[in-house]
C-alpha cells in the first residue's frame, strides 16, 4: 500500500458533458506524435458503448481469487481514428469538393454522445468522464512482465516508465477501464499521470482545474480535511467505477439522479426511476442506490430550506473547497529538482 | 510587405508541431540518452515490487519538462458566446503551446460560488487556429470565381489599394450609402469593432445590425421593459429558489455559467427544464417538461391564469410595477389617456390612468413618458385591478373602460390556457403542468433562464411577453434570484459610453444604420410565401419604410415604389465589408443570397484570421491577427468583470490587428483621394461635409488613437463602469465594474451583491423605460390591435405545413456559431461531419439508419449530410446544431439552405413611445425556428475522402 | 485480492520460455532442459571464417558470397506456454522453418544470419513524425493500428563470452549471469539490449546496433553482428510472429547452442 493515496471525486450531477477536461488533458499531455487517437481523459454518454467501444464488457481486472481476468486488446477501430482534414485544398487550392475527413468515422471517442437509453417517452442518459483510476491494486501493474509500471509510494499515482516500457501491451489488456494506450510512434504504453507535475506545483490536475462544471474534487484520501475523504469516507456518497473488477479504483463518482419520469413530477428516484437501476448498478456496484437515495433525501431537505452539509461541500464554492493538494508529500526524483 | 513585417516572422520556421516534439509531447525517449539509470535496472528490477517501491524515477522528469513554459500571456476569445472568459496562453520557444483558464475572477462574496474556472473546451483549443491550416496568412485577392478558393497572394499595399479604389468609386459615383459594413457584437472586442465602425461612420457608409438579425434580441424586452436586453449576471442564479430553463440549454451553451444553476440546486433551488429534447441540461433538472415545439406561450399563459385564478400573484408589485392596472377603452382597445379626458398635448397623450379605489374614479398614474412625476411611487393612489367602469371623454361621450388585468383575465379564460388545455396543446402531462405552476406560485425568488431555443421562433415577441408576464405577476422581476434572464449573444457592452464615443464619434444621428434582416431580405431574391392578414410581408416593409419607422439603405424614392419592387430596387448596395463575423455562412437562406445579393455586389472584403465561408466567397481577404495577437477588452452580460486580449505574440505571418488594418485602409483611402484630387462633398442626408483627404486624421482622432491600446484606454477612461482602470491594469486579473452609467443601466453595481437588473425600478421606484413607465404588457399600437397582439397570446408557428418536420438549428456545445466548427480537435469528438439528429420514431418512419447519409429538403433548398438517431430528440423535428461551414462535409447545400427570412410585421413598427427603430434594439428579428423540411436516405455520390492512404491493417 | 494469489500470478507470469513451467519458475537459472547441466545435448554452431580483410560492412550485405558458403543450420524452435487466459496465446502447433548461418571475421566478430518463414509481414511501422497541419502527408501518417504486433528476432549471448559450466537462464539470463541481446523488430529496427533475468531487459541506448533485414517471399532474412565471440560461447535464438500477437515471452525460441 502506498503511504498516501491521491484520489479524485467527480460529481456526475454537475457534469455538463462539455469535454473541457478532455481538451485540457489533450493539449497538456497527449498532443504529441502517436497520441492523437488517445484520450487519457474522456467523457462518454451512458448508457453507451464508451471509449474504447465496450471496454466495460471486455473483462480485465481480477477475478475473485485475485487472478487476472481475461480481456482483449482493443483494435484502433474501437477507439476511432483521429480525423484529419485537408483544408488547404478547398480553401486555398481551388479544389471544388467539400472538405472531408480522411476516413468516415464509424466509431470514435464520443460517437454515442447524447444518445443514451432508447425509451421514447422517457429517454435517459448521463455523462461519465473517465481518467485512469490509479487503482490500489492496478491490474496493469500486475500484468506487466517487465515491472515497467509502478505505484508511487508517496502518493499512490500509477505510472508507466517511459524508459522501460517495451510496448507489450499486457497492461492494456489487463486494465478493466482500458485506460492505457499504445503509442505506435514511441512503441510504448502511455496513460494518465494524474498530473503529478502540476500537483507538485500546487496546481490541480488539468482536467479538474479546467472543469467549468466544477465537478472534480481532489485530495489525499487519508487526509481528513480533504474533500475526497469527506465525500468518500465520511459521507460515503462517492463510489468507484466497476468495483467488481477488483482493482480498487481511486477515482470516485457521485452517482447521477436523473429527473423523474414524465407525469410523475414528485416521484423519487427509487420510486420510479427514469434511469434504470441496473444501469447504475452495473457501473457503480450494488451500493449505488443507497447513495442515490441518501443524496436525494439531502436534496429534498435543501429544497425545503434546510442546509445540507454534504451538498454544501458539493457546491464547491471555490478552489479551496474542491482541492486539498499536498505538494509537500510528493517527493521529486533526484533529477527533478 | 515591409521589412518590419519580415522581421516579425522570424523564428516561425519552428511550427507548433515541431515544438511539441521538442517540448516532450513526443519523442519522449529521445530526451533520455543516458544509460545511467537503465544500466542499474537489469540487476535490481527483479527484486522490486513496483506496488511498493520503484528505483528508477529519473524518467519522471520527462512530464515535468512538458509542464514548463517561457512566457504566459492573458487573452480571451472574440466569438459572441456570452462567455467572456479570461485565459492564459503558454508560450515556449516563441510558439503558443496551449491555453488554460486564468481562473482568477475575484469572488463577489463568500457565499456565492466564484466564476472560476471560466472557459470551455473550445477556448481550450483555440491555439489550433493560430497555427492551423485555415489561417489566413497573407493578403489574398481572388483569382477565380467567388467561393472557388483560388487566390493570388498580394502585398498589403496592393490589397488595400484594391479595396480603397473601389470604396472611393462607390462614394463618388454611387453615393456613400452603397458601401455596407458588417461586424458583430462589440462587447466581445470593442476596439476591433470600432476600428471599422469608425471608418463606416467617417465614410458615410451603412452600418448593419446583428443582434436582431441573428434573432438574439428578445423583442419582448424592448416591448415590455423598454430595454434592449437586461439579465442578471449568472452568479445571481445561485440566489434563486426556482429556476426554469426555458429555451436555454445551459449545459451546452452557457458552459462557463451552468455550474451556478446546478449549485443553486444544492442550495435549495428546484430546477425545471422546458425543452422539446432531452438534453444535457434536462439530465440535471428536478423536472423535465418535453414540450411540443412552438407551444411555449401556452404553458406560460396557463401559468399566468393559474396564478391569477388562485390569487397567488403579487398584487402590490403588479399595481406598482406593471401596466396591468391601466385602463383600456373598450370601444377602440386603446389605453385611456389623459388626452381622452382633457386637452390633447404630447404629455397628455403619454399619460395613463388607473381606477383609484380611494377616490372611486380614474386617476393618472405617475411615471409614464408624459408624466411629470418620474417615479413609480403610488402615493395615495390605490389602483384597482379588476372591474369595468364608465368614464366621460373630453367631448362628454361616455365610454366603457376596464383594466389591462381584466382584459388579460378574459383572454386567458379560454380552454387552451387551463391546466388540461395547456397540457394537451403542449404535449405534457397534467401532473407535470400542475407541478410547474405550483412551483411558480410557491417558490421565491423564481427566474426564467431564457435562450435561443424559444427566442428563434417567428412569434418570439409573444413568447417573450408571455414568459415575462409569469415572473412579473409573481413579483420576481428586479429582484436577486428572480426575473426573465435572456442570454443569447454577448450583446451588452458595459462601458457603453466610451464605446459609443469611440465607435461613432459624431453620434448616432450622424450614422446610417440598417436592420440587417430587412437589408438582406430586400436585397436578395428570398421571398416569404406567407400572407399576413392577406398581404405579403413586402407590403408591411414598404409601409414601415414609408412611415419612417424602419430605415432601408441605400436610399430610394419609397413613395414612388410598390412592394413588388422591393427585391429589385433602383439603388442597390455595391460593397460589403465584413470583419469579426461570418455573414454569409450564418445568413438565413444563404443559397438565395449567393444567387442574388452576392451577384450584385461589386466588392466583398473579409478581414479574418481564418478562411471561413464569407472569406472564401470574398474578393479580398485581409489577414487579421488572431485573438492571441491583439490588444482589446472583453465583457459580457453573464458577469460583471472586464478583462483584456493581449498580444501574447505579435501578429503572426503578415497579419495585422483590426485596428491596424483599418488604420492602414484609412491612409490608403486618403492617398487615393489625394491622387485623384477628389474634393470634399456635402453628405446632405446627414448634414456632414466629408473631407476624405484627412480620413486618417479623423479616424485616429489626430493621432490620439494611433494604437489599439490607445483605443482601449479611450473606452475605459470614458465610461463610469471602468473609472480608474487602464488597459495595463487589466493584466493582473479581471476587474469588476465599479459603477454603472444610469443612462445605460437599470441597476447599480454594488460591492458584495450579484448584479440583477431593474433595482432602479423596483427598489428606487424609477419609471420603466416604456411609454407607460411600467412593465408594459399591453401595446395599443394600431398594428398590434389589428393582429390581435395587444396582450401576450399564443399563436401557432408560422410554418410550412406541407412539410412534416421542423428544422431546428440551435446553438450547440461544439462551436460558437461557425467558429470551432472546423476545428479538428473538436471534430474528432463528434462524428467528424455535419450531423442531423432525428428521433428513433422518425428514423423508422423515414427509413434512415444511424450514421446514414441523408437528404433534407424543402422548397428553399436541400442539404446532404450524416444523420444521428437520438432517442432524446422529439418526433416531428430534425435538429442540426448550427454553424457548420458550408464547405465542410456537406455533399450538397448547408444548414442555411433550408432556411429563409420571415419578417414579422409587429416588429416593423415605430413612432410608438419606446418602440422606434434603434440598431440592435428594435427592428425585425431574423427568426428561423418555424422552418419545416422532409428527409430521406441519400444514396448518391460522396466526395472522396481527404486521405490518399490505403488502409493497411496491422492486427 | 489476497497476497497468495498475487504470488501465484507472479509465479505463473515468470514461467516463460520453458516447457516445464513450475519447475523452472522455482529455479530459473538451473533449468535442466536447456542449460549446460546436460552437456551431451550441446548443439554446435560452426561459423565460416571470413577471408582476411573482409569488413563487417561487406558481410552485412545479405547477398555477400560468404553467406552461401556458410553452413546452414536448421533451428529447433519451441513455443512458450500460455500465460494468460484469453485465446490468442494458444500454441497452435505451428513452427516456422528457421535456419542460421554464422560468419566469423578475422578480428573474432561473429555475424549471424537468420532466415525464417513467416507468410505475413507484420511491422510495427514506427510511424514517422507527423508533419505539421496543412501538409497533405499528414493523412497517411497517423497510425492505422494500435493492436498489431511486429515480427521480430533476437540473438541472446551471455555477457561472459566463452565456455560456460552452466548456462544463464534461458529466460533472459539471471542475477549474476547477465545476457546481451541483439534484437530486431520489423518497423522498429535494431536494438542492443541486456538483461539479467526475466523482466529485466534493458535498452542499451548508447550502443547502436547495425544490422540488416529483408522481407523475402517466404519470410525474413536478418543479419546481426553480435561482437567478438570466443569459441564455445552459448547462444540462443528467438522469433516473434506478429500475426500471432507474439511479443515479450510469447515467441518461438531455441535452447542454448554453442558457437564453436
Amino acid at each position: 500500500m502506498s503511504k498516501h493515496q491521491y484520489a479524485m471525486v467527480m460529481d456526475l450531477n454537475k457534469c455538463l458533458g462539455c469535454h473541457t477536461c478532455t481538451l485540457a488533458c489533450k493539449k497538456q499531455w497527449t498532443d504529441g506524435d502517436g497520441m492523437a487517437y488517445m484520450y487519457w481523459n474522456n467523457v462518454e454518454t451512458r448508457p453507451g458503448q464508451g471509449y474504447p467501444r465496450n471496454f466495460d464488457r471486455m473483462g480485465g481486472g481480477f477475478d475473485v481469487r485475485g487472478n487476472l481476468r481475461p480481456s482483449k486488446l482493443p483494435p484502433l477501430e474501437d477507439y476511432g481514428e483521429a480525423l484529419e482534414y485537408d483544408y488547404g485544398q478547398r480553401l486555398f487550392g481551388g479544389s471544388k469538393k467539400p472538405v472531408m475527413p480522411h476516413v468516415l468515422a464509424d466509431y470514435g471517442p464520443n460517437f454515442d454522445e447524447d444518445m443514451g437509453g432508447d425509451d421514447t417517452r422517457n429517454p435517459y442518459h448521463f455523462y461519465l468522464p473517465r481518467i485512469c483510476n490509479h487503482c490500489t491494486h492496478p491490474a496493469c501493474l500486475e500484468a506487466c512482465p517487465r515491472k515497467a509500471i509502478y505505484k508511487r509510494a508517496e502518493d499512490g499515482i500509477v505510472l508507466v516508465d517511459q524508459e522501460r516500457c517495451r510496448g507489450y501491451r499486457h497492461c492494456i489488456r489487463a486494465c478493466p477501464y482500458k485506460k492505457l494506450y499504445f503509442n505506435v510512434v514511441e512503441s510504448m504504453s502511455q496513460k494518465c499521470i494524474f498530473c503529478y507535475p502540476r500537483l507538485e506545483k500546487g496546481r490541480p490536475n488539468a482536467c479538474a482545474a479546467q472543469c467549468p462544471g466544477r465537478l472534480r474534487f481532489v485530495g489525499i484520501l487519508d487526509d481528513q480535511e480533504s474533500p475526497v475523504h469527506k465525500l468518500v469516507v465520511q459521507h460515503k456518497v462517492a463510489l468507484g467505477l466497476l468495483p467488481q473488477r477488483g482493482t480498487g479504483p481511486n477515482v470516485y463518482y457521485v452517482p447521477p439522479f436523473l429527473p423523474p419520469k414524465a407525469g410523475h413530477p414528485r416521484a423519487t428516484v427509487s420510486q420510479d426511476p427514469r434511469l434504470p437501476v441496473k444501469v447504475l448498478e452495473r457501473l457503480f456496484g450494488p451500493r449505488v442506490m443507497d447513495v442515490v437515495r441518501s443524496l436525494e433525501g439531502e436534496l429534498r431537505r435543501a429544497q425545503r430550506g434546510s442546509r445540507s452539509e454534504v451538498l454544501d461541500l458539493l457546491i464547491g464554492r471555490n478552489d479551496s473547497v474542491r482541492y486539498a493538494l499536498r505538494p509537500d508529500i510528493m517527493k521529486r526524483s533526484a533529477s527533478g529538482k | 510587405m515591409s521589412k518590419g513585417d519580415d522581421k516579425r516572422n522570424d523564428g516561425q520556421g519552428l511550427t507548433r508541431r515541431q515544438l511539441l516534439q521538442v517540448a516532450g509531447g513526443a519523442g519522449l525517449a529521445a530526451l533520455f540518452s543516458s544509460d545511467k539509470a537503465s544500466a542499474l535496472q537489469e540487476f535490481e528490477i527483479a527484486d522490486v515490487d513496483p506496488l511498493k517501491r520503484y528505483p528508477y524515477r529519473g524518467w519522471e522528469e520527462l512530464y515535468r519538462r512538458q509542464f514548463s513554459w517561457d512566457k504566459v500571456g492573458r487573452s480571451t476569445h472574440s466569438v459572441n458566446c456570452t462567455g467572456s472568459c479570461s485565459w492564459k496562453v503558454y508560450v515556449k520557444n516563441g510558439v503558443m503551446l496551449r491555453e488554460e483558464q486564468a481562473a482568477d475572477y475575484p469572488p463577489i462574496n463568500a457565499e456565492l460560488p466564484d466564476y472560476n474556472p471560466r472557459g470551455c473546451q473550445k477556448g481550450a483549443c483555440y491555439v489550433e487556429y493560430v497555427y492551423g491550416a485555415q489561417r489566413v496568412k497573407y493578403p489574398l485577392i481572388r483569382a477565380g470565381e467567388r467561393g472557388e478558393g483560388r487566390w493570388r497572394k498580394a502585398s498589403w499595399d496592393e490589397a488595400l489599394a484594391y479595396v480603397a479604389e473601389r470604396l472611393v468609386d462607390n462614394i463618388y459615383k454611387h453615393g456613400p450609402d452603397t458601401n455596407t459594413f458588417f461586424s458583430v457584437i462589440p462587447a466581445m472586442s470593442p476596439v476591433s469593432f470600432c476600428s471599422g465602425s469608425r471608418m463606416a461612420h467617417l465614410l458615410g457608409g451603412v452600418f448593419c445590425s446583428f443582434y436582431d438579425w441573428y434573432c438574439d434580441l428578445p423583442p419582448g424586452q424592448p416591448i415590455t421593459w423598454g430595454v434592449q436586453t437586461e439579465a442578471c449576471e449568472c452568479a445571481d442564479w445561485f440566489n434563486s429558489k426556482f429556476i426554469v430553463l426555458w429555451g436555454s440549454n445551459i449545459s451546452e451553451t452557457r458552459i462557463p455559467d451552468a455550474h451556478f444553476a446546478w449549485e443553486a440546486r444544492y442550495h435549495g433551488a428546484r430546477v425545471a427544464c422546458v425543452s422539446p429534447d432531452y438534453n444535457a441540461s434536462a439530465v440535471h433538472a428536478d423536472q423535465y417538461l418535453p414540450i411540443k415545439p412552438g407551444t411555449d406561450a401556452v404553458l406560460a399563459l396557463a401559468t399566468c391564469r393559474y396564478l391569477i385564478e388562485q390569487g397567488v400573484y403579487d398584487a402590490p408589485y403588479v399595481k406598482e410595477q406593471t401596466d396591468l392596472p391601466l385602463l383600456v377603452r373598450e370601444d377602440n382597445q386603446r389605453f385611456l389617456r389623459m388626452s381622452d379626458l382633457g386637452p390633447k398635448t404630447k404629455l397628455t397623450e403619454a399619460t395613463f390612468l388607473c381606477w383609484d379605489a380611494s377616490t372611486e374614479g380614474p386617476k393618472p398614474l405617475p411615471g409614464s413618458q408624459g408624466s411629470v412625476d418620474k417615479t413609480l411611487k403610488l402615493g395615495s393612489i390605490e389602483p384597482v385591478l379588476t372591474g369595468r367602469w364608465t368614464v366621460r371623454l373630453a367631448d362628454g361621450k361616455p365610454v366603457r373602460v376596464t383594466t389591462v388585468f381584466e382584459r388579460l383575465k378574459k383572454q386567458l379564460s379560454v380552454p387552451l390556457y387551463s391546466i388540461s388545455g395547456a397540457a394537451r396543446r403542449c404535449g405534457l402531462s397534467e401532473a407535470d403542468v400542475k407541478q410547474f405552476v405550483h412551483d411558480f406560485a410557491t417558490r421565491k425568488p423564481a427566474m426564467i433562464i431564457h435562450g435561443a431555443g424559444t427566442n428563434h421562433w417567428y412569434h418570439n415577441d409573444l413568447l417573450n411577453r408571455a414568459m415575462i408576464l409569469v415572473v412579473a405577476l409573481t413579483g420576481n422581476v428586479g429582484k436577486n434570484g428572480g426575473g426573465f434572464n435572456h442570454y443569447v449573444g454577448q450583446e451588452r457592452i458595459w462601458p457603453e459610453h466610451g464605446f459609443k464615443a469611440l465607435a461613432f464619434p459624431r453620434g448616432g444621428k450622424k450614422q446610417r444604420w440598417q436592420n440587417t434582416t430587412m437589408w438582406t431580405y430586400c436585397h436578395s431574391q428570398m421571398q416569404d410565401p406567407h400572407r399576413i392578414n392577406g398581404k405579403p410581408i413586402e407590403h408591411y416593409i414598404l409601409e414601415s419604410v414609408r412611415q419612417g419607422w424602419m430605415p432601408l439603405w441605400p436610399e430610394n424614392n419609397w413613395q414612388a415604389l410598390n412592394a413588388g419592387q422591393l427585391h429589385n430596387l433602383p439603388r442597390k448596395p455595391r460593397a460589403l465589408i465584413v470583419w469579426r463575423a461570418n455573414y454569409l455562412n450564418q445568413a438565413k437562406g444563404n443559397e438565395a443570397i449567393l444567387r442574388s445579393l452576392w451577384k450584385q455586389l461589386d466588392l466583398i472584403v473579409d478581414i479574418n484570421y481564418r478562411m471561413d465561408t464569407t472569406a472564401l466567397y470574398s474578393d479580398v481577404v485581409l489577414p487579421a491577427a488572431s485573438y492571441y495577437e491583439k490588444t482589446d477588452i472583453n465583457s459580457t452580460d453573464c458577469h460583471s468583470y472586464i478583462h483584456p486580449f493581449s498580444k501574447v505574440l505579435d501578429p503572426l505571418y503578415e497579419s495585422k490587428t483590426d485596428w491596424d488594418v483599418f488604420g492602414a485602409l484609412a491612409q490608403k483611402i486618403e492617398q487615393v483621394i489625394k491622387k485623384r484630387k477628389l474634393q470634399p462633398f456635402e453628405d446632405k442626408k446627414l448634414g456632414w461635409k466629408r473631407d476624405l483627404s484627412r480620413l486618417y486624421a479623423d479616424w485616429s482622432d489626430d493621432g490620439k488613437l494611433k494604437t489599439d491600446e490607445d483605443a482601449a484606454n479611450f473606452i475605459l477612461s470614458h465610461s463610469a463602469e471602468t473609472k480608474g482602470m487602464t488597459y495595463q491594469s487589466l493584466q493582473d486579473h479581471p476587474r469588476r465594474f465599479v459603477a454603472t452609467d444610469p443612462k445605460a443601466w437599470n441597476s447599480d453595481i454594488e460591492v458584495g451583491r450579484a448584479y440583477t437588473p431593474f433595482t432602479h425600478q423596483v427598489e428606487k421606484k424609477r419609471p420603466w423605460r416604456t411609454l407607460t413607465g411600467r412593465q408594459q404588457f399591453y401595446v395599443d399600437h394600431p398594428w398590434y390591435v389589428d393582429f390581435g397582439e395587444t396582450l401576450p397570446v399564443h399563436k401557432d408557428p408560422q410554418d410550412d405545413p406541407q412539410y412534416p418536420l421542423y428544422w431546428n438549428t440551435p446553438h450547440g456545445r461544439w462551436s460558437i456559431h461557425s467558429t470551432w466548427r472546423d476545428n479538428r480537435y473538436l471534430l474528432r469528438l463528434q462524428r467528424g461531419l455535419p450531423l442531423a439528429y432525428i428521433s428513433t420514431a422518425d428514423a423508422k418512419k423515414y427509413g434512415v439508419a444511424d450514421n446514414d447519409w441523408v437528404k433534407i429538403h424543402n422548397g428553399q433548398g436541400a442539404a446532404v449530410c450524416k444523420v444521428k438517431i437520438r432517442p432524446g430528440e422529439q418526433p416531428g423535428r430534425i435538429t442540426m446544431y448550427h454553424g457548420w461551414e458550408k464547405f465542410l462535409g456537406f455533399q450538397k447545400g448547408g444548414w442555411q439552405s433550408l432556411t429563409y427570412i420571415k419578417i414579422k410585421p409587429t416588429q416593423l413598427i415605430g413612432g410608438y413611445g419606446h418602440l422606434s427603430f434603434r440598431l440592435n434594439y428594435w427592428g425585425p428579428t431574423g427568426n428561423n425556428r418555424d422552418v419545416k423540411v422532409t428527409i430521406e436516405k441519400y444514396t448518391g455520390p460522396v466526395a472522396a475522402l481527404a486521405s490518399s492512404a490505403k488502409k493497411k491493417a496491422l492486427k | 485480492m489476497n497476497k497468495e494469489s498475487l504470488i501465484l500470478v507472479g509465479a505463473v507470469t515468470v514461467a516463460l520460455g520453458a516447457l516445464i513451467a513450475v519447475a523452472i519458475a522455482r529455479k530459473p537459472h538451473r533449468s535442466g532442459l536447456s542449460t549446460g547441466a546436460t552437456k551431451q545435448t550441446v548443439l554446435k554452431l560452426t561459423p565460416l571464417a571470413a577471408p582476411k580483410g573482409t569488413s563487417q560492412k561487406a558481410v552485412l550485405s545479405l547477398g555477400h558470397a560468404l553467406w552461401s558458403k556458410a553452413p546452414q543450420i536448421p533451428l529447433r524452435l519451441s513455443r512458450t506456454p500460455p500465460l494468460y487466459a484469453g485465446g490468442h496465446n494458444r500454441d497452435d502447433g505451428h513452427r516456422p522453418s528457421a535456419t542460421v548461418r554464422l560468419v566469423k571475421l578475422t578480428g573474432g566478430e561473429v555475424m549471424v544470419r537468420l532466415s525464417w518463414t513467416d507468410p505475413t509481414e507484420d511491422t510495427s511501422k514506427r510511424t514517422k513524425r507527423i508533419a505539421d497541419v496543412g501538409s497533405p502527408k499528414i493523412y497517411s501518417r497517423h497510425p492505422r493500428s494500435v493492436s498489431g504486433f511486429a515480427d521480430a528476432v533476437a540473438v541472446m549471448l551471455p555477457r561472459k563470452r566463452g565456455p560456460h559450466d552452466s548456462y544463464p537462464s534461458l529466460m533472459m539470463g539471471h542475477k549474476g549471469a547477465p545476457v546481451d541481446l541483439y534484437f530486431w523488430r520489423a518497423g522498429l529496427g535494431f536494438q542492443k539490449l541486456s538483461a539479467a533475468g526475466r523482466g529485466t531487459t534493458t535498452l542499451r541506448r548508447r550502443e547502436k546496433l547495425g544490422g540488416v533485414a529483408r522481407r523475402t517471399s517466404q519470410g525474413w532474412v536478418v543479419v546481426l553482428p553480435v561482437g567478438k565471440v570466443p569459441a564455445r560461447t552459448p547462444v540462443s535464438f528467438a522469433i516473434w510472429d506478429g500475426k500471432r500477437r507474439h511479443r515479450d515471452g510469447l515467441k518461438y525460441f531455441t535452447v542454448w547452442y554453442e558457437i564453436w
